[in-house]
């Protein structure tokens, strides 16, 4: 074991952190190699001021600003404590509301979109193939008669072309409102306005509702 | 009846969260010189060390509430004081790097200077060892941040490895080689400097 191994071990023994066996180790190899015994008494030197136990002192007015900061954690606190207790009565006297004939259906419209989500991105991506495919359908047919639209002849080739994008409109048409009824829906739903106005910050409904 | 003064961490922070606002003055006093002493050693700058400590009591405030006791007070105390003072590091030597020149050093040697004067008190101390004493605090300071900051935890706080890993979220392990590291750099430095003046 030559001396860069004992290195490790030799701050530790100098700030006397060693015990038992290991201690007596080092200990051994200290009084036979000069270099170790060098290297522990210089760290014996260099330790002293980084554990020494005066400390830098913080400035008076420090002293005054951090405890100043309870008071403001307090304020915070109390601020918070009162908006809970302010919320706990609206939640409680607006849930048992009744539900109108409305509420149920743009619930069950809510539902229908949560639920058939992909579905809904589906019929969006589907509607906009069967579009694409009833135009390319119809502009082969045109540029290529006798291949494309020989089997069909030129009023059958413009009936399923047509049909198709009329197909592709109509899904499209039908998915987009229906998305935005349910994004209607999701937001006439809500039941507790404070809820409300936290996900839809500063909107008049929410605004409206408050009073 | 115990005083406030003989209340652990813990006590003083369960009747701190019941509104009894001495509890918190008493933590306050027993960490405020600590964490303060932690951050100008780190920083260099009276300023900066100000503003980190402040920062560090005012983050503790605001958290005290959902403190789960999972490590404890002291340990959960020095972390966020160790963020606190990394990060500004961090960004300090980004504006150095892209913005400014240097952080004022100016402004950081006179707060060194002055506040280990407030420390000179000690009439046993020769001037010689005092002078040996700036000399290796000059050395920490040259330290890497990372290497710097274990060293201080470890000597000053007497913080276990266990304790300086969790401050620093970083294994056990990482916390032994980094304290080997400075050690060892922090002895070159000195041997260096005891060579050239011997010299």
């Amino acid at each position: 074991m030559g001396c860069k191994d004992w290195e490790v071990l030799l701050y530790d023994y100098a700030e006397g952190r060693l015990s038992g066996r290991e201690a007596e180790a080092v200990h051994n190899h200290v009084q036979q190699c000069t270099s170790c015994s060098e290297h522990v008494a210089a760290w014996m030197e260099i330790v002293r001021p980084l554990k020494d136990e005066s400390r830098i002192e913080p400035p008076d007015q420090l002293l005054a600003r951090v405890l100043a900061l309870q008071s403001t954690a307090d304020d915070a606190r109390r601020e918070q404590t009162g908006r809970v207790s302010s919320r706990q009565p609206k939640r409680t006297r607006v849930e048992p509301r009744e539900q109108t004939v409305t509420d149920k259906l743009i619930l069950r419209v809510r539902n229908i979109r949560r639920e058939k989500f992909w579905n809904v991105v589906a019929s969006l991506a589907a509607a906009m193939i069967l579009f694409m495919a009833g135009q390319g359908y119809t502009v082969s047919a045109e540029r290529w008669p006798t291949s494309v639209a020989a089997p069909v002849g030129t009023a059958g080739v413009r009936v399923i072309g047509q049909t198709m994008m009329t197909l592709g409109s109509v899904v499209e048409y039908a998915v987009v409102p229906f998305v935005q009824i349910s994004t209607f829906a999701e937001e006439m739903i809500e039941l507790d306005p404070r809820e409300q106005e936290q996900e839809t910050e500063g909107s008049t409904w929410s605004r409206n509702n408050q009073k | 009846m115990s005083t406030l003064q003989q209340r652990s961490d813990e006590e003083l922070i369960e009747l701190w969260r019941a509104g009894q606002q001495r509890a918190f003055e008493v933590l306050v006093g027993r960490y405020l010189t600590k964490v303060y002493d932690l951050c100008f050693r780190m920083l260099r700058s009276t300023t900066e060390a100000e503003d980190a400590t402040q920062e560090t009591f005012a983050a503790i405030c605001g958290n005290i509430a959902s403190f789960r006791y999972e490590s404890s007070f002291s340990t959960w105390l020095y972390r966020v004081a160790t963020n606190k003072v990394l990060d500004m590091i961090r960004k300090r030597n980004t504006r150095a790097r892209y913005i400014l020149p240097v952080d004022e050093p100016e402004e950081a040697a006179v707060g060194y200077e002055e506040g280990m004067s407030r420390n000179r008190g000690d009439p046993e101390a020769t001037l010689v060892q005092q002078h040996e004493a700036e000399t290796l605090w000059t050395f920490v300071d040259e330290l890497a941040p990372n290497y710097r900051i274990v060293l201080l935890l470890f000597y000053r706080e007497e913080l276990t490895y266990d304790e300086i890993a969790e401050v620093l979220g970083v294994p056990k392990r990482t916390v032994e080689t980094r304290l080997y590291r400075a050690r060892r750099q922090l002895r070159q430095k000195w041997m260096e400097a005891h060579e050239v003046v011997d010299g």
